[in-house]
């Protein structure tokens, strides 16, 4: 069956641990991302916003909390923004840190524009280059629901390219649901269970 | 104590030991002191807004971080500041060496060397100006402690009258 947002969210919540998610874009959307299916809020920092900045956000996080995974909930468009990302971790190569990009091949939350190059460019292959350790493409919830314990209990970097089926928003931006979590309350939680 | 063996000094006072930067001669002083000291993690970025995020991360996750970059890479970060720092409260200490200034050599450097504390007022960011060593402590430290009593970012600025040109 083809992925949707909220079974790939659903099946990595279920397998996360104490892992951190860092989720961002459709990954973090508050009707069909993370926010609706979380157990562990609390572990929980969500990103909006910021143009692609998840990835390095949970680069840091991965670098000051080595004993603990952290998992990033990327978008397509938004790893476009910020490719230089991959080099940067693959070269510190932090092995709690699992990358999962929601690959729609548009720009959902903005009316479904296509990202460039969504029909011949692979982040799976970019990753594979760039020098992660491993890297996966997965198109079938089966499979990910299948194969989601040995990727998340292998040594990162780990990217998986998830081919997800697009979820295009075309309400008016202003009369979407609003997150109820806000940044800082999500960072004071985080901070207090880490330890910080 | 040299310029730049002070400062790393009043960072590890600071208690600040992750740093995020793109390598760079003009910063290179300081960082290379940091990369021998055991008390620093040092993470190479790709690009700058890349090391404002990996620092807001690690500040997340609890460990004192700071970017440093020169003030053409400030102009590569500016919305990640902006949409992360100062939104979201995040007390993270930039410091930026001043290109465009005395005894410049590049054209390239000069427009955002020149620009950079304007922007920096009209977001609203704290800066301070480093011109000579022998304030270093008091201007450093304070604008950290000040960085981390307001929850707000704030920047230091680095120039060739403390440093002496490119070679920082």
């Amino acid at each position: 069956m083809p992925i949707r947002n909220v079974d790939a969210v659903r099946i990595m919540d279920e397998h996360r641990g104490d892992g951190v998610f860092v989720a961002t874009m459709n990954a973090n959307n508050v009707t069909f991302g993370l926010p609706t299916v979380t157990t562990h809020e609390q572990l929980d920092l969500p990103l909006s916003g910021c143009m692609g900045k998840a990835s390095s956000v949970g680069l840091g996080l991965a670098l000051a909390q080595p004993d603990r995974k952290v998992i990033v909930l990327d978008g397509d468009g938004s790893l476009l923004m910020n490719l230089g990302t991959i080099v940067t971790i693959s070269n510190k190569a932090p092995e709690n840190f699992y990358h999962f990009v929601f690959d729609n091949g548009v720009y959902a939350v903005t009316g479904g524009q296509p990202i460039p190059g969504a029909e011949n460019a692979s982040f799976e292959g970019m990753a594979r280059e760039a020098g992660y350790a491993a890297t996966y493409e997965i198109e079938d919830t089966e499979e990910l629901s299948t194969r989601i314990d040995s990727i998340l209990q292998q040594k990162g970097p780990v990217l998986v390219c998830l081919k997800v089926t697009p979820e295009i928003e075309n309400t008016p931006i202003q009369a979407r649901p609003r997150a109820s979590r806000t940044m800082q309350v999500a960072m004071q939680e985080l901070g207090e269970i880490l330890g910080s | 104590m040299s310029w730049a063996e002070r400062l790393v000094q009043c960072l590890k006072d600071s208690n600040i030991s992750l740093i995020a930067f793109v390598p760079d001669v003009s910063i290179g002083q300081a960082t290379r002191l940091m990369e021998d000291d055991p008390f620093f993690h040092l993470v190479y970025a790709s690009r700058e807004e890349e090391a404002i995020g990996i620092a807001v991360g690690a500040y997340a996750a609890g460990r004192n971080s700071a970017v440093f970059m020169q003030s053409s890479g400030f102009g590569n970060c500016i919305n990640a500041i902006g949409s992360l720092c100062i939104p979201h409260r995040l007390p993270i200490p930039f410091f930026i060496n001043l290109r465009g200034d005395l005894g410049d050599f590049n054209i390239a450097q000069l427009a955002l060397g020149r620009a950079t504390r304007p922007i920096l007022d009209t977001l609203g960011i704290p800066h301070y100006t480093l011109t000579e060593e022998h304030n270093m402590e008091k201007i450093v430290k304070g604008a950290v402690q000040l960085c981390y009593a307001s929850r707000e970012p704030v920047a230091i600025c680095l120039t060739p009258m403390l440093h002496g040109g490119k070679i920082a």
